[in-house]
């Protein structure tokens, strides 16, 4: 029968006693992944966000050439309000406006007609 | 207390593989106590360590730091697997107890075994971060997000409680 002076400090009991421990390797896996995780990023940038960032640079360009195509077919004559004292009859409300397809994108375009060339003198 | 962002921060990057080094034989019973399994425990440890990393962790004490974030993660992994089960045992396990290793006094060993189970959690994981983890009250304290004097307190009941359960163990063999 143990006596209250034989027994073992409870602490000194929780310090010593054989503790668990982790898998077989499972401290050099550890060191592992954190040595890994602490490498850093290699310089060169992915090849997807390359790919990413061509795609979009080629998206800006064609849309600017379309635009500098666009409005240099643009009609450059007096529009039908152009302020001309010739005589010639002009029409009081805006001219009609046409289909025009465009060259690069093949897509219509609503142009105000040049009436002034088709006044009646 | 302090927010973990309102805490101030180390100046240097910290080396939290010599941090590990240093700390395995703190990390690892928490974290078995935690998990209640040796995969999963070793996971933690490296999904909480690999994060410091990642978010360039600087805190002024790495220890409590790690320790609550080991906590944290480990609760909201109880949540997501069912609070019920994790109600009824507690956060705070004795796993981290080898009860099969060889030892010079095996009924003692079960014994304290049986009676850090009858404590409560809260004293349970005080007791185990004190004596196995070796982190100060005040670590503790900043772990639980209690006060230091709460956590002096439950420290205290827990080893008065170890105490009596014990005695209670050996008079129930001695007779």
């Amino acid at each position: 029968m143990t006596t209250p002076d034989s027994q073992p400090d409870v602490e000194r009991m929780l310090t010593d006693a054989p503790g668990a421990g982790l898998p077989e390797g499972a401290h050099e896996r550890i060191s592992e992944a954190l040595r890994l995780a602490e490498t850093p990023r290699s310089p060169a940038v992915p090849t997807h966000r390359v790919a990413l960032w061509q795609a979009v640079a080629a998206v800006i360009v064609v849309g600017a050439i379309g635009f500098a195509l666009g409005r240099a077919g643009a009609p450059t004559g007096p529009g039908p309000d152009s302020g001309s004292t010739d005589g010639q009859r002009r029409l009081a409300q805006p001219g009609p406006t046409v289909l025009v397809q465009s060259d690069i994108f093949r897509r219509p375009e609503r142009r105000e007609l040049d009436v002034a060339r088709w006044s009646v003198k | 207390m302090k927010r973990a962002s309102q805490r101030p921060r180390h100046d240097a990057p910290i080396d939290w593989g010599a941090f590990w080094r240093e700390r395995q034989g703190d990390l690892t019973p928490y974290a078995l106590a935690l998990t209640r399994n040796p995969d999963e425990a070793e996971e933690l440890i490296q999904v909480v360590l690999t994060g410091m990393i990642q978010r360039d962790a600087r805190p002024e004490s790495p220890v409590s730091y790690v320790f609550r974030a080991m906590r944290h993660a480990a609760i909201d992994r109880a949540r997501r697997d069912g609070a019920d089960q994790r109600a009824r045992e507690g956060l705070v396990s004795i796993a981290w107890v080898d009860r099969d290793a060889p030892s010079a006094d095996p009924a003692e060993l079960a014994r304290l075994a049986a009676a850090l189970d009858g404590l409560s959690d809260e004293q349970r994981e005080v007791v185990l971060l004190r004596t196995r983890s070796g982190l100060t009250l005040a670590e503790i304290g900043d772990v639980i997000d209690r006060p230091e004097g709460t956590v002096a307190s439950r420290y205290a009941r827990g080893i008065e409680r170890l105490r009596e359960l014990m005695q209670q163990e050996r008079t129930h063999d001695d007779t």
